[in-house]
C-alpha cells in the first residue's frame, strides 16, 4: 500500500505529466512506484496506442472533416482518454510554444496535421523537431515563409524561429542574436515553401505539401551567429541547437509548463530563472543527450524542484477540462457531442488550434478573468456535482467503505485527499466543514435511498471543493 | 471439362455528389449507400454532430437527379445520432441503423417516419450498436450486432429469428463487425472490422471462408468497413483505413484494387462552383498533382447493382465513385 | 441617478457568419444585381425602397420604419484592405483593428479601460453570450459575460433555490478578499469576488424591470431584452455586446436570410421601443456589423464568402440615411468576384469612440481614420 504522501506525490506527477486522474488510477500508478511511473510516462510506446479507429467509426469527421470544431473535439477526446498522457501533454506543450492559429490558415485539417506532427515528435529530438517545424505547411503559411524568396525575403519565420521557437531574444541581460542574424536566418529559409494546393470546393479540403524550391532559394554566403557559409535551413538549425541560449530557452519553457509559472517569455532576457539549479540541470542534460527531449524530461520529473512544486501553477483550460473529465470518468470512451466538452475549453479562454498570437497563450494568472473563472468553476462543479458520473460514483463508493458514519472533518479531509491532495487555507477548510455541518450528521446508510442521499451529499461537497480557489491550481 | 474464365477488368464509370447539405444537392460524409426499387440510390450521410443538418439520407439516380432527402441530427424519431447503415426493403421502405440510439428507424419510400425498433442488451433479439443490415430473399433482415460480435436475423418488423457468431478472432468469430451483404445463393459476407478480414458464411451461418488479414499489402486490410458481391461471386470490400477498395474472386483470391479515379467534377459539383469558376480554374491551373483529388479518402459503404456497377461512398470526399465491371 | 447629462452607451450587435450585404441593402435599381443573383435575388416588387436605386430586404420592415424616422444610418461598402475570407480571421480583424498583424487587444476592451481605468465598476462592459469575444478582451479589464441574466454567476446549475443560496453563501465566504496568500491566489480570490459583486448587482436588474414591450422568443430578442433590463437598471454599464448567428448562407439562402433579418429587425425595433418607454433611448447607439459580405454572384442556392459589407448605426443620437458609397457591381470593378470596400471599418469604430463616447480614437483603433458623420 502506498503511503498518503506517495499518493499525493503521484497525483502531482499525473496532474503535471498528464491531465490528472481518478484516485483509482493514482493508486494504480503509486503501486508501481514513482520512478517506474516516470519511465512509463516517458516511454508512451509501452502503453496501448490511442484507438483512432473506434472514434473515427462513430465520428467520421474526426479524420476527414472540414470544420474546426471537430478537430478541437477530437484532440480534447485524446487528452481525456489517452493511455499515454505525457505524449498528449507534450503535444499541447509544443502547441503552446510553436503557436499556430487555424484562423489565418483557413484549412483546418492542415492545422490538425501540424498537431499530429507535434505528437509524432513529442518526446523526440529537438533538432528534428525544428526541421519538421520549418517544413510544416501550416507553419509556413502562418508565418509567410511561402513568400520568403531569394532577393525578396520575408523575415517573419526567420525571426520567430529565433525569438519564439528556439533561442529567445536574450538571457542574463544579453542579446542572443542581432538583427543581421535574423536577416541571414530568413535568407537560409528562402525557397522553403508550399506546393500549390487544390481548392476546397467541391470535394473538401486537401493537405498542402512542403516544397523546396532551389530556384527561390538564396544560395549565397551567409554569416549567422558568427559563422560563415552558404547555409541552407538545416545548417541554420544545426547552429541554433548548439547555442547555450537554446538550451536555456527550452529549459525555461519546460519549467514554466511543467513545474511552476514563470514570468512571460519577453522578460526572460532580463529576469533570471526562479530555480536556477533545475534549469542548469536541464541545460546540461540537453547537451549531454544531444538535444533529446525525453532525457530532459527524465531529469525534470526526478528533480527535487519538480517534486516540491505542488500547486505552483494555474491550470490551463485544457488541463481543467481534461482533468475534470478524467476524474468523473465521462467521455473516456466514444460518446456523441464531444464538441460541447471542447467548447468549454474555448469559453475558458483556450480555443485550441487558435492561440491569440504567435506568442501563444499567456499562462499563469493571465488565464483568469471574471468570465473565465465563472466558466471554470461552473464546468467543474456541474461535472463533479453529478453523482451519476461513473468516476463520482466510484469516489462515493470509496468513501462509503470508510465507515457507516463519519465526522464532517473526516468527510472533508478524505474528499480533499481523493481529489488530489487539495489544500485550502484553514479558513476555507472551515467553510467546507460548515457546509457539511449544516447538512447534519454524515451517514453512509444501507438502503438504496440512504446511499443515494449520501451520494448527493458527497456530490454537493465535491461541487464546493472544485469551487475553492486552490482548485484552480495544478 | 474445363472452362477458361478470363479475369474481369474494371473501368472507372462515374462520380456523383459534392460536399453540400440539404436542400442543395450533395452529401456530407456519405457513409453508406443502398439500392432501392428501380435502381434508385439511397445515400446516408453522417457529418457534424454540432450541425443538425448534416446527418441525412439523400435519394438520387445515376443521372444525378436529386430526389429529396430526410433526416437530421438528434434523438427524435426522424433523427440520427450515430447512423451506420442504410437498407431498402422490397417495397422501397428505408431502414437506417443507429449505433448510439441502438435502433433501426424505418421511413416510407417518401421519406416519412414509419416506425422504429431495437432493444439494447445482449440477449437474443437485443443488440449493442447495430451496424450493417441486409434483407434476404424472404424480406428478413440480417444485422451486424457489433458490440455483441454476432449476426442476428430478424423479421423486418424486428421479431428475432436466429443468430450466429461470438467475440474472437477464430473462424466464425467477430470483432465489431460492420458491413454485411448476401450473394445470389444467400451466402452471407461480413466485414469483420477489427479482425481486418471478410468472412463468408452459408445461409445457415456456417463458416465457409475468410479473406484478408492485417496490413496494407494486396489482399490485406486495415479495418474493412463494408463488403459487396456481384452476380458472379466477385467480392468487393472497402479497405477503410487503407483508403482503397479491394476485389477478390469467388474463391477469395486477390484480383485487384481501386485507389479512386475521380476524373473531375460531378454534375452537382459543376453547379456548385458556378459562383466562382474563374477563381477555381485559376487555382487548379497552378496544381501539379491531382492525385489527392482523384483518390479515395476513407471509403466506407459499398454496393453492386445488377449491371455490375460498383458504387462506393467516398466518405472523406463527399461523393460516390462508381466502377464498372467489364466482360467476363 | 440624478445626473443631468446621461453617459453615452454603445450596444454592439455582431452578425456572425458573414451577412450578405447585397441582399440586405439591395441595389435593386442596378440590372447587374439581377444578373448576378439568379437564385437568391429579391424581386423588384418585393423590396422596401429607400430611393430609386437601393432598398431594404422585405424582411426588414421594422428597421425600415426606424429608418423612415431618421434613426438608422446605413454605412455602405464597409470593409478593410486585402480582405480575408476566413470567418475567424476576418472577425479578429474587426475585433482588434489589426488587419496586417495578429493583434491581442480588443478595441472595446480598450474602450472599457479608458472609461473605467480604475475598475470601479465590474459591469462597465457586459456581454450577453458565453466566453468573451476578442473585441472585449484586454488583460485585466473585467467584463461580465452573461448567458442568462436571471441565473448569472457561479454554481448556476443548482436548480434547487435553497441549495443554491446555501452554496453561494459558502462560496462568498471562500472568496472573501484576502491578502498575503500569494499574488496569484489573491488575484484569483479578488476575481471571484468581482463575479459575486457583479452577480449581486445584476440580480437587481430583472427584479426592477417592467415593460409593456413583448419580445419575440428568439435568441437575439432575449439577449436584447437582457441588455434592456441591465441598461434601464442604471448600473453604470456603458458597453454592451451580443451576437446573432447563422449568417453563413452558403446554401438555402432564399428562406434563411430573410428569417434572420425578420428576427433581428423585430428584436432591434422592440429593443428601441423598450428603451423609449423607459426614457432611455436618447443616450444609446446600436452598432450592427458582420465580418464580411458575400460574393456578388450566387452559387445556385446561397452565396459564398466575400468582402465589402454593410453596417448600421441605430438610435436617437444617430444621423439617419445612407453613408459612404455603395460599391460597384460591375465585373471590372470587383475584387476576385467580391465588392471592393469604400469605407474602412476603423473609420466607423473611430466615429463611435470619439464622436459618440468622447474618447481619443487613435489609440483604440490603431491610427487616424477619417471619421464619419452618422452621429
Amino acid at each position: 500500500m502506498a503511503t498518503k504522501e506517495e499518493l499525493n506525490l503521484m497525483a502531482h506527477l499525473i496532474r503535471r505529466a498528464g491531465f490528472g486522474a481518478h484516485p483509482d488510477a493514482v493508486e494504480a500508478y503509486a503501486a508501481k512506484g514513482y520512478g517506474a511511473t516516470v519511465e512509463e510516462l516517458l516511454n508512451p510506446e509501452s502503453q496501448p496506442p490511442f484507438e483512432d479507429d473506434l472514434i473515427y467509426r462513430y465520428v467520421p469527421y474526426f479524420r476527414s472533416g472540414t470544420g474546426m470544431q471537430g478537430y478541437q473535439a477530437y484532440w480534447m477526446y485524446r487528452m481525456i482518454s489517452t493511455k499515454r498522457p505525457l505524449e498528449e501533454k507534450m503535444t499541447l506543450f509544443w502547441h503552446h510554444v510553436f503557436a499556430t492559429s487555424y484562423t489565418k490558415l483557413n484549412r483546418n485539417p492542415q492545422a490538425n496535421k501540424q498537431i499530429q506532427m507535434f505528437r509524432n515528435h513529442a518526446l523526440g529530438n529537438f533538432r528534428t523537431m525544428l526541421i519538421e517545424l520549418s517544413k510544416d505547411p501550416a507553419m509556413i503559411f502562418w508565418l509567410d515563409n511561402n513568400e520568403n524568396r531569394n532577393g525578396r525575403p520575408n523575415e517573419n519565420y526567420g525571426r520567430e524561429l529565433l525569438e519564439l521557437f528556439s533561442m529567445g531574444v536574450g538571457m542574463d541581460g544579453q542579446s542572443n542574436y542581432s538583427e543581421d542574424d535574423v536577416k541571414e536566418c530568413a535568407r537560409a529559409f528562402t525557397g522553403w515553401t508550399l506546393a500549390p494546393g487544390l481548392p476546397r470546393y467541391p470535394y473538401g479540403d486537401y493537405f498542402w505539401d512542403f516544397e523546396y524550391r532551389p530556384d527561390l532559394h538564396d544560395d549565397g554566403e551567409k554569416t549567422f551567429l558568427g559563422r560563415k557559409g552558404r547555409f541552407n535551413g538545416e545548417d541554420v538549425v544545426d547552429i541554433i541547437v548548439e547555442q547555450p541560449s537554446t538550451a536555456r530557452f527550452l529549459s525555461r519553457h519546460l519549467y514554466n509548463f511543467f513545474v511552476a509559472d514563470e514570468p512571460g517569455v519577453p522578460s526572460w532576457q532580463n529576469t533570471p530563472p526562479a530555480d536556477p539549479a533545475t534549469i542548469q540541470a536541464l541545460e546540461e542534460e540537453y547537451f549531454r543527450s544531444h538535444y533529446d527531449i525525453r532525457s530532459m524530461l527524465r531529469v525534470l520529473f526526478n528533480s527535487e524542484g519538480f517534486k516540491k512544486s505542488r500547486f505552483a501553477k494555474v491550470k490551463s483550460p485544457a488541463e481543467m477540462v481534461a482533468g475534470v473529465m478524467r476524474l468523473v470518468d465521462d467521455y473516456t470512451t466514444p460518446k456523441p457531442d464531444l464538441h460541447n466538452i471542447a467548447y468549454s475549453c474555448s469559453y475558458m479562454g483556450q480555443d485550441l488550434y487558435n492561440p491569440p498570437t504567435v506568442e501563444g497563450w499567456h499562462t499563469g494568472r493571465e488565464w483568469i478573468d471574471s468570465g473565465a473563472l465563472v466558466e471554470r468553476i461552473n464546468f467543474a462543479a456541474d461535472q463533479v456535482g453529478d453523482p451519476d458520473k461513473p468516476g463520482v460514483r466510484r469516489l462515493v463508493d470509496k468513501l462509503a467503505e470508510m465507515g457507516p458514519t463519519m465526522t464532517p472533518e473526516q468527510l472533508v479531509d478524505n474528499c480533499l485527499h481523493l481529489m488530489g491532495d487539495i489544500h485550502p487555507t484553514a479558513a476555507r477548510r472551515e467553510d467546507l466543514l460548515e457546509s457539511v455541518r449544516r447538512g447534519g450528521e454524515v451517514k453512509v446508510g444501507r438502503t438504496k435511498a440512504q446511499r443515494e442521499a449520501f451520494a448527493q451529499r458527497v456530490a454537493g461537497l465535491l461541487r464546493l471543493i472544485v469551487a475553492v480557489p486552490e482548485y484552480q491550481f495544478a | 471439362m474445363t472452362t477458361t474464365v478470363a479475369s474481369p477488368t474494371f473501368k472507372y464509370y462515374q462520380v456523383i455528389g459534392n460536399q453540400s447539405g440539404p436542400p442543395r444537392p450533395g452529401f456530407t460524409a456519405p457513409i453508406d449507400v443502398a439500392l432501392g426499387p428501380g435502381g434508385l440510390l439511397h445515400v446516408l450521410s453522417s457529418y457534424y454532430e454540432y450541425d443538425a443538418k448534416s446527418k441525412f439520407v439523400v435519394k438520387c439516380n445515376f443521372n444525378e437527379d436529386y430526389m429529396g432527402f430526410f433526416g437530421a441530427k438528434g434523438e427524435g424519431d426522424e433523427e440520427f445520432t450515430w447512423p451506420n447503415s442504410v437498407a431498402v426493403d422490397k417495397s422501397g421502405n428505408v431502414y437506417v441503423s443507429d449505433e448510439w440510439l441502438n435502433r433501426v428507424t424505418i421511413f416510407s419510400p417518401e421519406g416519412k417516419f414509419v416506425g422504429k425498433w431495437g432493444v439494447k442488451g445482449n440477449k437474443n433479439g437485443q443488440w449493442e450498436r447495430p451496424a450493417g443490415m441486409v434483407f434476404d430473399a424472404d424480406n428478413n433482415m440480417l444485422v451486424c450486432d457489433s458490440l455483441n460480435h454476432r449476426i442476428q436475423k430478424f423479421t423486418k418488423d424486428g421479431e428475432y429469428i436466429s443468430k450466429f457468431g461470438k467475440f474472437g478472432a477464430g473462424h466464425g468469430e467477430f470483432n465489431m463487425p460492420w458491413g454485411i451483404c448476401l450473394d445470389r445463393q444467400s451466402n452471407v459476407y461480413v466485414a469483420d472490422w477489427r479482425n481486418d478480414r471478410i468472412q463468408k458464411f452459408s445461409p445457415e451461418g456456417k463458416f465457409m471462408m475468410a479473406v484478408g488479414g492485417t496490413g496494407s499489402g494486396d489482399g490485406q486490410f486495415n479495418r474493412p468497413a463494408d463488403v459487396a458481391v456481384d452476380a458472379d461471386g466477385y467480392i468487393y470490400a472497402t479497405d477503410w483505413r487503407n483508403d482503397r477498395v479491394q476485389v477478390f474472386d469467388p474463391q477469395g483470391r486477390y484480383v485487384t484494387k481501386f485507389l479512386g479515379d475521380c476524373p473531375g467534377y460531378s454534375k452537382w459539383a459543376v453547379d456548385r462552383m458556378a459562383s466562382n469558376p474563374e477563381n477555381m480554374k485559376e487555382q487548379r491551373d497552378l496544381v501539379k498533382n491531382f492525385t489527392p483529388e482523384r483518390v479515395f479518402y476513407q471509403p466506407t459503404g459499398i454496393v453492386v447493382d445488377d449491371q455490375n456497377r460498383i458504387i462506393v461512398t467516398d466518405t472523406g470526399r463527399h461523393r460516390l465513385q462508381i466502377y464498372q465491371k467489364q466482360g467476363r | 441617478m440624478t445626473t443631468t447629462k446621461k453617459d453615452p452607451i454603445l450596444v454592439i450587435i455582431q452578425l456572425t457568419g458573414g451577412n450578405d450585404a447585397i441582399n440586405t441593402v439591395i441595389p435593386y435599381g442596378d440590372p447587374l444585381y439581377y444578373d448576378n443573383r439568379p437564385t437568391v435575388g429579391v424581386a423588384k416588387d418585393q423590396v422596401l425602397p429607400i430611393n430609386d436605386k437601393f432598398a431594404f430586404n422585405p424582411a426588414m420592415k421594422p428597421l425600415k420604419e426606424l429608418y423612415d424616422q431618421g434613426k438608422v444610418a446605413v454605412i455602405q461598402g464597409i470593409g478593410y484592405p486585402n480582405p480575408n475570407r476566413s470567418h475567424f480571421r476576418s472577425m479578429d480583424i474587426w475585433h482588434t483593428c489589426e488587419p496586417d498583424k495578429v493583434g491581442t487587444e480588443g478595441w472595446l476592451g480598450r474602450v472599457i479601460r479608458d472609461i473605467d481605468p480604475r475598475k470601479e465598476n465590474v459591469l462597465t462592459g457586459v456581454n450577453f453570450g458565453r466566453g468573451l469575444p476578442r473585441a472585449l478582451a484586454v488583460s485585466g479589464v473585467p467584463v461580465a459575460s452573461v448567458s442568462i441574466l436571471e441565473s448569472y454567476g457561479v454554481l448556476n446549475s443548482i436548480t434547487d433555490q435553497t441549495e443554491r443560496t446555501e452554496a453561494l453563501d459558502i462560496f462568498s465566504r471562500m472568496y472573501a478578499p484576502t491578502v498575503g496568500s500569494g499574488m496569484v491566489l489573491d488575484y484569483l480570490v479578488q476575481t471571484g469576488n468581482d463575479v459575486l459583486r457583479g452577480a449581486d448587482i445584476l440580480k437587481a436588474a430583472p427584479e426592477k424591470y417592467q415593460s409593456s414591450v413583448e419580445y419575440a422568443n428568439t435568441s437575439i430578442s432575449k439577449n436584447l431584452q437582457g441588455i434592456a433590463k441591465v441598461l434601464t437598471a442604471n448600473l453604470g454599464s456603458r458597453i454592451f455586446y451580443t451576437q446573432h448567428g447563422g449568417y453563413d448562407t452558403h446554401a438555402n439562402q432564399g428562406p434563411q436570410h430573410p428569417k434572420l433579418w425578420t428576427e433581428l429587425s423585430q428584436g432591434i425595433a422592440d429593443f428601441y421601443s423598450d428603451l423609449k418607454e423607459h426614457n432611455a433611448s436618447d443616450n444609446v447607439v446600436m452598432f450592427v456589423f458582420t465580418e464580411f459580405g458575400r460574393r456578388v454572384h450566387d452559387n445556385g442556392s446561397g452565396t459564398d464568402h466575400g468582402s465589402g459589407g454593410v453596417a448600421f448605426a441605430i438610435g436617437d443620437p444617430v444621423k439617419g440615411g445612407l453613408h459612404g458609397e455603395y460599391p460597384s457591381l460591375a465585373a471590372d470593378k470587383l475584387l476576385e468576384g467580391d465588392l471592393h470596400y469604400t469605407v474602412d471599418f476603423r473609420s466607423a469604430h473611430a466615429t463611435l469612440v470619439e464622436k459618440w463616447l468622447g474618447l481619443d480614437a487613435a489609440p483604440v483603433v490603431g491610427g487616424n481614420f477619417p471619421q464619419l458623420d452618422f452621429v
